[in-house]
C-alpha cells in the first residue's frame, strides 16, 4: 500500500478504487458474491492475483459490459431491428415510394358523397386518400418527418432537462428551490394544453410549433427525474466516500453522481422518442398539426383520418399500425438499455 | 408535519402566483391582444373601447396584472365565445367539471388496481409467462395513441358488439335527476339505480382507453422498483430473521417499492387530463377535455384560460396531496 512515486499514477489507482466502491455500493445485492459476478459475465478470468479486488473493477467499463449482453438479448435486437428499419426507411423512403407523395394520381376517382376515399386498384395497393393520393407511397415517405419531430423533440427535452436537473441535484439550497418552482410550474399544465397554447401565440400551427411544444413538455419530466436520484445519491455511501478520498466537487457530480442517476434518464428519453411521435398525432387530432401535408407524417395522416374513421378505417390503422410498431421499438430497446446500463443488474 | 404541510402549501402559492404570471402574458402574446382573445375577431371598434376602458388597458402593466388576478380570484374571466356562447367562461368549466373528475378517477383507480398488483406480481416471478406477456401489454399500451385506442375501443365494443353506449354521459331518455353534476354519483343519492348504472356504463370505454397510459406506466414503475427492492439487504435480512412474507412484503418490499410509484401517480394526473381532451372528443363525453378541443376549434381563449388554469390547479392540488402521502410513508422527506 505504499504510493507510487509517480503522483499521476497513483491519482488513476485512487480512482479506479473509487469507481469500484461506487459500483459495488450501487449493487447491494451483488456485492456479496463478486466471484460469480464476473464469472456470469464471460468477461476477465479470475486469478489468484485478483482476489480481493471488488469486482466491476477488472478494467471491462460499463459500456462494455452493457454492449456484451445487450448483443444477445431478444429484446433489444427486435428494438433495434425496427429502429433501424424505420431509420432506413426515413432515409430512403422517397426513393422505394411507387408515386410522389404530393401528387394526385387518383383525384379523378374522388366523390365527395359516393367515393370519399378511392379504393385499392392496380398501382395502388392500398388505395388513395381523400385527396387522391396513393396511400402506401405517403406511408413510405412518411416515416422521415415523423423521425425529425421525434428525435428533435426529443433532444430538446432532454438537453433542457439534463441542464435544470443537473443544477438543481448538483447544487441544492437555493438553486434547487428555484428550478423545482419552475419545473412545477411547467408540469402543472398538461402536455398538450400547454402545446395547445403554445400554438395559440404562434397565429398558425406548424411542424415548428408541434416540435418545440413537445419538446417542452418533456424538459420538467427529465429535470424532476435527474434531481431526484440525484438527490439521494448526495447522501449515499460512494458519494461520501469519493468526499471522504477528497475528490472535487464538480469531478464527484460528473464521475459519480450523474453516471449513476442516468438510468431512468435514458429510460425515460427512449419513452419520449416514442410518446414524442404519438403526441404529434395527438396535436394533428386536435388540429393543432402541421397544416402543410405535401410533406406526410404518420401522425398528421392518422390525425386526418378521424372524421372518416368509422367507415374507411384503413385510413387510420396504417399509420396508426406504422406509429405503434416504431414507439414499440423505440421502447423496447430504451427498457433492455436500460436494464444493461444498470449496475445493478449486471449478472 | 404541520410544518411539513404549510411549507408546501407556500410553495403551492408560488407556483399559481408565476402560473397566473404566465397566463397574463399569455393572454397579451395571443394575435390581437387580450381584446381580442376576449371579444372574438367580429367585434364592433365600440364594444373593443369599451371593453379596453374596463379593463384599464391604458393602464402600466403591474396595474393591468394587479386587475387581472381580482378578476380572476373572482372568477370573473370573461364570457365565453365559442363553447356556450354568452355564458360566463368560468360557468362553462364548472358545469362541464364533474365528468371529467368521474372518468379521470375511474381511469387512475383502473391503472392503479391493475399496475401496481400486477406489477408486483411480475417482478416476483421475473421471467415467467405472467412478467412477459404483461411487460409486453404495457410496452403496447404506451405505444397505442390513446385517441386510436378510443377509436378502436368505441368501434368492437359499441359499434360491432353493441355493448357499451356509444357516446355521450347518460341515456337522455333515462330523466334522471341532477344533484352534483357527478352522473353516477347523483343516481345513487336519489337511489335511481338504473340512471346510476347507465351512467357507469357510459364511463366504462373512455375509461380504458384513458387507463392505457398511466396503467403502463404505473406497471413498469412497480415492477422495475419491486425488482430493485428486493435486492436490498433489509429484505435478506428480514428473511434471514424469519419473518413471515407477508410482513416481509408488506412492510419491506411494498412500501419502500411503492415510493417511487406514488411520486410518479401524481405525475401522471397531467397525463390524464391530456389524455381527457382526446378520449373525450372520440366519445362525446361532456367534460372539460371536450370543450377543451372544442375551444381550440372555435378559437374561444376566455374558455382555453379557464380550462388551463383549472388543469393547473387540479395538478398542484393532486401533487400536494402526493407530497404528503410520500412524506408519510418515508419520513426521509419531511426533514428536507
Amino acid at each position: 500500500m505504499t504510493p507510487s512515486p509517480d503522483p499521476r499514477r497513483f491519482g488513476d489507482r485512487k480512482k479506479d478504487r473509487i469507481d469500484a466502491l461506487a459500483q459495488t455500493t450501487g449493487s447491494a445485492g451483488s456485492a456479496g458474491r463478486p466471484g460469480v459476478d464476473s464469472g456470469a459475465q464471460g468477461g476477465a478470468v479470475l486469478t489468484v492475483a485478483d482476489a480481493g479486488r471488488v469486482a466491476g473493477g477488472e478494467g471491462q467499463s460499463l459500456i462494455a459490459s452493457a454492449w456484451r449482453r445487450l448483443r444477445r438479448n431478444p429484446v433489444f435486437l427486435t428494438g433495434a431491428a425496427i429502429t433501424f428499419i424505420f431509420v432506413v426507411l426515413a432515409i430512403v423512403g422517397p426513393w422505394v415510394a411507387p408515386h410522389d407523395p404530393a401528387a394526385q394520381p387518383l383525384l379523378n376517382q374522388v366523390r365527395q358523397q359516393t367515393n370519399p376515399v378511392p379504393g385499392a386498384q392496380p398501382g395502388f395497393p392500398l388505395g388513395g386518400d381523400t385527396v387522391g393520393r396513393d396511400l402506401l407511397s405517403r406511408l413510405l415517405v412518411g416515416g422521415r418527418q415523423t423521425l425529425i419531430v421525434g428525435v428533435l423533440a426529443t433532444l430538446g427535452g432532454l438537453l433542457g432537462g439534463l441542464t435544470l436537473g443537473t443544477l438543481a441535484g448538483a447544487l441544492g439550497g437555493w438553486v434547487d428551490a428555484l428550478v423545482m418552482r419552475i419545473v412545477d410550474v411547467m408540469l402543472s399544465i398538461p402536455g398538450l394544453i400547454l402545446a395547445v397554447s403554445i400554438a395559440a401565440i404562434a397565429a398558425s400551427p406548424s411542424q415548428t410549433t408541434v416540435i418545440v411544444a413537445i419538446a417542452v413538455v418533456q424538459i420538467p419530466i427529465f429535470a424532476r427525474l435527474l434531481r431526484g436520484s440525484m438527490l439521494a445519491q448526495r447522501a449515499s455511501d460512494h458519494v461520501l466516500a469519493a468526499r471522504a478520498l477528497g475528490v472535487k466537487p464538480h469531478a464527484i457530480v460528473f464521475r459519480h453522481m450523474l453516471p449513476n442517476s442516468l438510468g431512468p434518464v435514458i429510460v425515460q428519453a427512449t419513452l419520449v422518442l416514442a410518446t414524442a411521435i404519438i403526441e404529434a398525432a395527438g396535436l394533428s387530432f386536435l388540429g393543432l398539426g402541421n397544416p402543410d401535408d405535401r410533406q406526410p407524417e404518420w401522425g398528421q395522416m392518422l390525425g386526418q383520418a378521424q372524421n372518416l374513421v368509422s367507415d374507411y378505417p384503413h385510413l387510420a390503422i396504417y399509420p396508426a399500425l406504422c406509429i405503434i410498431v416504431v414507439a414499440l421499438g423505440f421502447t423496447l430497446m430504451g427498457e433492455s438499455l436500460r436494464e444493461a446500463l444498470d449496475p445493478k443488474s449486471r449478472r | 408535519m404541520l410544518r411539513f404541510i404549510v411549507r408546501r402549501l407556500i410553495q403551492m402559492i408560488g407556483v399559481v402566483v408565476v402560473l397566473s404570471l404566465l397566463l397574463f402574458m399569455w393572454f397579451k402574446a395571443l394575435p390581437g391582444g387580450t381584446v381580442s382573445a376576449m371579444l372574438g375577431e367580429r367585434a364592433t371598434p365600440e364594444r373593443r373601447v369599451q371593453l379596453e376602458q374596463a379593463l384599464g388597458l391604458d393602464q402600466p402593466l403591474w396595474v393591468q396584472y394587479w386587475s387581472y388576478i381580482k378578476r380572476i380570484a373572482t372568477g370573473q374571466f370573461g364570457p365565453s365565445n365559442g363553447v356556450l356562447p354568452g355564458r360566463d367562461a368560468f360557468e362553462v368549466f364548472l358545469s362541464r367539471f364533474p365528468a371529467t373528475i368521474e372518468l379521470a378517477t375511474l381511469a387512475i383507480l383502473l391503472a392503479v388496481l391493475i399496475g401496481i398488483p400486477l406489477g408486483y406480481f411480475a417482478a416476483r416471478r421475473r421471467d415467467s409467462w405472467v412478467d412477459n406477456l404483461s411487460v409486453m401489454g404495457s410496452l403496447i399500451g404506451v405505444a397505442v395513441p390513446v385517441f386510436f385506442l378510443a377509436f378502436m375501443l368505441k368501434h368492437w365494443f359499441a359499434v360491432e358488439l353493441q355493448w357499451l353506449p356509444v357516446s355521450g354521459r347518460q341515456d337522455p331518455a333515462l330523466d334522471a335527476t341532477r344533484v352534483t353534476g357527478f352522473f353516477v354519483l347523483d343516481g345513487i343519492l336519489t337511489q335511481e339505480w338504473d340512471a346510476a348504472w347507465d351512467a357507469f356504463r357510459h364511463l366504462l370505454l373512455p375509461a380504458f382507453a384513458l387507463a392505457s397510459i398511466p396503467f403502463a406506466v404505473i406497471f413498469r414503475i412497480t415492477r422495475a422498483s419491486v425488482l430493485d427492492v428486493v435486492e436490498e439487504d433489509y429484505v435478506r435480512t428480514a428473511n434471514a430473521k424469519g419473518l413471515t412474507s407477508r410482513i416481509i412484503r408488506g412492510r419491506h418490499i411494498l412500501r419502500n417499492a411503492l415510493l417511487p410509484v406514488v411520486t410518479t401517480i401524481g405525475l401522471q394526473t397531467g397525463a390524464l387530463l391530456a389524455g381527457a381532451v382526446l378520449t373525450e372528443r372520440v366519445f362525446s363525453f361532456t367534460g372539460i377535455g371536450q370543450a377543451l378541443a372544442i375551444a381550440i376549434e372555435l378559437k374561444d381563449y376566455p374558455v382555453l384560460q379557464v380550462l388551463i388554469m383549472a388543469a393547473a390547479a387540479v395538478y398542484v392540488v393532486v401533487n400536494l396531496l402526493v407530497d404528503i402521502t410520500y412524506a408519510i410513508i418515508d419520513p426521509r422527506i419531511r426533514t428536507r
